[in-house]
């Protein structure tokens, strides 16, 4: 098959060229080749043309803007009738479930002691036992919120993707049930006083 | 022993120095071993970080060592050997110099130790593939002085008056690494092992990447192209496809690589005009890229048989396939949306590696496999054992390459992965390293593979040294030398290629035009820099920090570079400026995002939790891949070096306040003792007033934090 190849280009070596046994043929450049630079070249005169006619960058900066603004007011009409959805006395019960609380304290000591003490008592991050707060009214429901969604400005993670839901609530019910006791050497507090 | 034979030609008698060949031949084998054994350690160590073992043992050091290994130990002392070897044989000559010969190989292989004690040092400019510092730069541009006297010499005393294509790729190589070697490497030292270089900022960005993007260009792709020419034609015994195509890829190639540098600083704070010319370059050189792999694969046509049965031409034509999708991609790559999904991950690597293991390696393994047999007068050991590593290198790279494939593009996509009400789906960065982790693994099996494959090798060279005879005669030939008139004229480029001198500066204009137009006018000083944003200096404290976030090799994996695409702003806050990083010595604008991006981390969390993060990283996100820096909370901060480096940075033009510039100590050990003191309160118990975790937690909570955003 090859060789039927050859003959079909009829390849002429080219006299007076040769190099230690090297010789070369008197072919042209490969048509399709051209025709990729060709493109190449056309396509180099659309991207001068996009990036300076259009200016790119800001166009793409201000096309998601207009969009991150829809999503905001879409996401506002549709919180708002989310949030009765959420039940608190329903989450009290846990307060009353010791294996609920149990695995609370479990998974509390494994992920987030870390940063918020053995105890909640706060280190890197926020003391989490005394009556201040800086998300939410220290209720459990506001709590989960704070553990799903993290608060990625201040380092804290977001778990929603990565423990069930049902643990989320678990840790939540266990933060709320060590508010007020005593630890030494607690941080101390931050944020607003919620009253009970 | 010349003889007349009539009035107008002798014969001479030519001696090759094959020695020198056989040298740097050896030492290939030997570095490659180094290059791919640290290679297989760090690529373990972002999969397993407890393999950090010491200081000196960290990622962020051994990495550079690596890069640096692979490119100039293993890939220079490769094509040192393949140009002296063919060099000699395609202008009928023995090499200029003996002497400098053996300069030339003691030298690069001193040097290439030096870089290895100092790297694992934490001695670096902090600039990829340059990291060396500049007492080891002069030793590296005097030893590639020496080179390029001992060959243009030859050329000079050549035999031969026509100079063949894979020579043309030489003198490119041995003009235009000399030119990016010196020029991005120009600094100010402010000790034996320690400078700072003059270029800040958007500047030091764009020559680092008109270096960087040209090292690949002119170190691992022309004197490789160069090879090519020479070893494919040997070994498969066929003329080369097409002189005429050799001629036209070989210019537009040279002229249009020179202009792609920016590509690795696309959606960046890089001026519009620069990005787009990366990228129109880039994309335009995939034709004369291909032109070389063309003009290699058709060279095979009518030998293809051979493939069967000839290990060295599976070397050589895996190779060129490997290079002609690398050079694909690279292309697609440099497409500013492909980039925005691309650059910071590990989709680069994988690209990289595509063209290191697969290109070079490959060409280089069939390389010697050539010319071992002939430099010892022997036969090659085992031609199975070849082919076996053929096959184990070939399952090497694959894996390699699709593990880091998948894990770039995984991440990219999860980076960028926003929800219906505008927020990141991962805003916690480290969710999109623990999905890649079991790809690291693949990564490494596939080096550890690679490597494998090239055991073989080792094994194979040996024994076929072994049975070569006692006395190894260096090669000689009978050259009938002309010295009357060529009978037709010559015109064009078939008359170029028969004055050397006037080819040299051809080469070095069309490299010199992308270069001037697109570096000179960033060189002016203040062209880009909006003077009404006022940017506040590192105070000397910081600056100390900065220098050991240089040193630990920080930026191997963090960028200081918020792109303006929309998911960068989201995880990381407003777009980098310009004027943000203008006093930055060497910029950190980054190249692999393994951990976050940087640029507005200040302030964003307290002192003790840089504190507890850089003493162990799992003690605060526990799936955290980054190495622990205990060693920064008992080395102590050198003070008495602050005064120099503050004064070497305010003659760089960075405005320094009197009582900064006389009192430098003195104001860093303030600042030092007001966050030591700031750490007691939350919990620390030594005193770190003195620490270098000190300094470099001030820096790190001054990122973002001066102005200008």
């Amino acid at each position: 098959m090859s060789e039927d190849k050859t003959q079909r280009y009829e390849d002429k070596v080219i006299e007076g060229y040769e190099y230690d046994g090297i010789t070369e043929y008197d072919n042209p450049c490969p048509a399709w080749l051209m025709y990729i630079f060709y493109f190449t070249a056309l396509l180099a005169i659309f991207f001068v043309g996009y990036h300076f006619g259009s200016h790119s960058k800001d166009e793409l900066m201000g096309a998601y803007a207009i969009k991150l603004k829809e999503a905001q007011t879409q996401t506002e009409t549709s919180t708002s009738t989310q949030q009765t959805e959420v039940n608190e006395s329903e989450l009290l019960v846990l307060l009353q479930d010791p294996a609920a609380l149990a695995e609370g304290v479990e998974i509390f000591g494994e992920l987030c002691a870390l940063c918020h003490g053995e105890s909640g008592e706060g280190m890197i991050g926020p003391n989490l036992i005394d009556n201040y707060w800086l998300h939410g009214k220290g209720k459990i429901s506001d709590i989960a919120v704070s553990i799903r969604s993290g608060i990625p400005d201040n380092g804290m993670a977001a778990w929603e993707d990565r423990i069930p839901e049902q643990q989320i609530l678990h840790i939540a019910a266990y933060i709320k049930s060590v508010q007020g006791t005593i630890v030494e050497n607690a941080k101390e507090p931050d944020g607003e006083l919620v009253e009970e | 022993m010349s003889s007349l034979n009539d009035t107008n030609s002798r014969v001479v008698q030519v001696k090759y120095n094959d020695q020198i060949v056989r040298m740097f031949t050896l030492a290939t084998i030997f570095w490659v071993t180094i290059a791919m054994l640290v290679g297989i350690i760090v690529a373990l160590q972002l999969a397993i970080p407890q393999l950090n073992f010491t200081a000196w043992l960290t990622f962020g050091r051994l990495r550079p060592l690596h890069t640096n290994a692979a490119i100039y130990a293993f890939a220079g002392n490769a094509i040192f050997a393949g140009i002296y070897h063919s060099t000699q044989r395609l202008i009928k000559t023995r090499l200029f110099s003996d002497g400098l010969s053996q300069l030339h190989f003691w030298g690069w292989q001193f040097i290439i130790v030096l870089a290895v004690i100092t790297l694992p040092l934490g001695i670096s400019q902090g600039k990829e593939f340059a990291e060396l510092e500049w007492p080891i730069d002069i030793a590296v541009v005097l030893i590639w002085v020496v080179f390029a006297i001992n060959f243009f010499g030859t050329l000079l005393k050549r035999n031969e008056k026509h100079l063949y294509v894979a020579i043309w790729f030489y003198i490119a190589t041995i003009l235009t690494v000399a030119l990016l070697y010196i020029v991005n490497a120009i600094c100010i030292p402010v000790g034996l092992f320690k400078s700072y270089i003059v270029f800040a900022g958007i500047q030091d960005a764009l020559v680092q990447w008109w270096f960087g993007h040209n090292a690949v260009a002119f170190f691992l792709t022309t004197p490789f192209l160069g090879l090519m020419y020479y070893y494919l034609p040997k070994a498969v015994n066929r003329p080369i496809y097409s002189y005429r195509l050799s001629v036209v890829h070989f210019w537009s190639l040279i002229f249009m690589y020179i202009w792609a540098g920016p590509h690795h600083l696309l959606n960046t704070a890089l001026p519009e005009w620069l990005q787009t010319l990366g990228t129109v370059f880039s994309v335009m050189l995939w034709a004369p890229s291909w032109g070389g792999a063309v003009n290699g694969i058709l060279t095979l046509r009518g030998a293809w048989h051979l493939l069967r049965t000839n290990p060295i031409i599976k070397f050589f034509v895996a190779a060129i396939t490997f290079y002609a999708m690398a050079t694909f991609e690279g292309p697609l790559l440099s497409i500013k949306a492909v980039n925005s999904l691309g650059h910071y991950t590990d989709w680069i690597v994988g690209h990289v590696h595509l063209g290191a293991l697969g290109w070079n390696g490959f060409l280089s393994f069939g390389m010697i496999y050539f010319i071992v047999p002939k430099l010892w007068s022997t036969e090659l050991y085992s031609k199975k054992l070849a082919n076996i590593h053929f096959w184990i290198g070939i399952l090497g790279i694959l894996f390699y390459y699709v593990s880091m494939l998948a894990a770039g593009i995984t991440q990219g996509l999860m980076w960028r992965a926003v929800d219906a009400n505008g927020s990141l789906v991962y805003p916690d960065f480290v969710e999109t390293v623990i999905r890649i982790l079991p790809l690291f693994l693949f990564r490494a099996l596939g080096g550890v593979l690679f490597l494998g494959g090239f055991v073989l090798m080792l094994y194979n060279v040996c024994k076929t040294i072994k049975q070569a005879p006692k006395e190894l005669q260096e090669e000689t030939v009978q050259v009938k030398i002309s010295s009357s008139a060529p009978v037709h004229l010559e015109r064009g480029h078939r008359k170029l290629e028969g004055m050397a001198a006037a080819f040299t500066i051809l080469a070095l204009i069309a490299i010199l035009v992308g270069s001037i137009i697109e570096i000179v006018p960033t060189l002016s000083v203040n062209k880009y820099v909006n003077t009404e944003n006022k940017v506040e200096p590192f105070t000397p404290l910081e600056l100390e920090g900065r220098d050991i976030y240089v040193k630990e090799g920080c930026f191997t994996c963090h960028s200081q570079m918020i792109r303006t695409i929309p998911s960068d702003v989201l995880r990381y806050g407003a777009a980098s400026t310009i004027e943000e990083s203008m006093y930055d010595r060497p910029f950190q604008w980054g190249s692999k995002r393994t951990g976050p991006d940087l640029a507005r981390l200040g302030k964003k969390y307290p002192d003790l939790w840089h504190y507890m993060h850089m003493e162990d990283p799992r003690a605060v996100i526990k799936e955290s891949i980054m190495p622990a820096y205990p060693w920064l909370i008992t080395s102590t901060i050198d003070f008495d070096s602050l005064e120099k480096k503050v004064a070497v940075s305010n003659k760089l033009g960075v405005p320094y306040s009197d009582e900064d510039l006389s009192d430098t100590s003195e104001r860093a050990k303030e600042q030092a003792k007001k966050i030591a003191d700031v750490l007691k309160k939350q919990g620390v118990k030594e005193d770190v007033s003195d620490k270098q975790i000190t300094a470099l937690i001030a820096y790190l909570q001054a990122l973002g934090q001066k102005g200008a955003e």
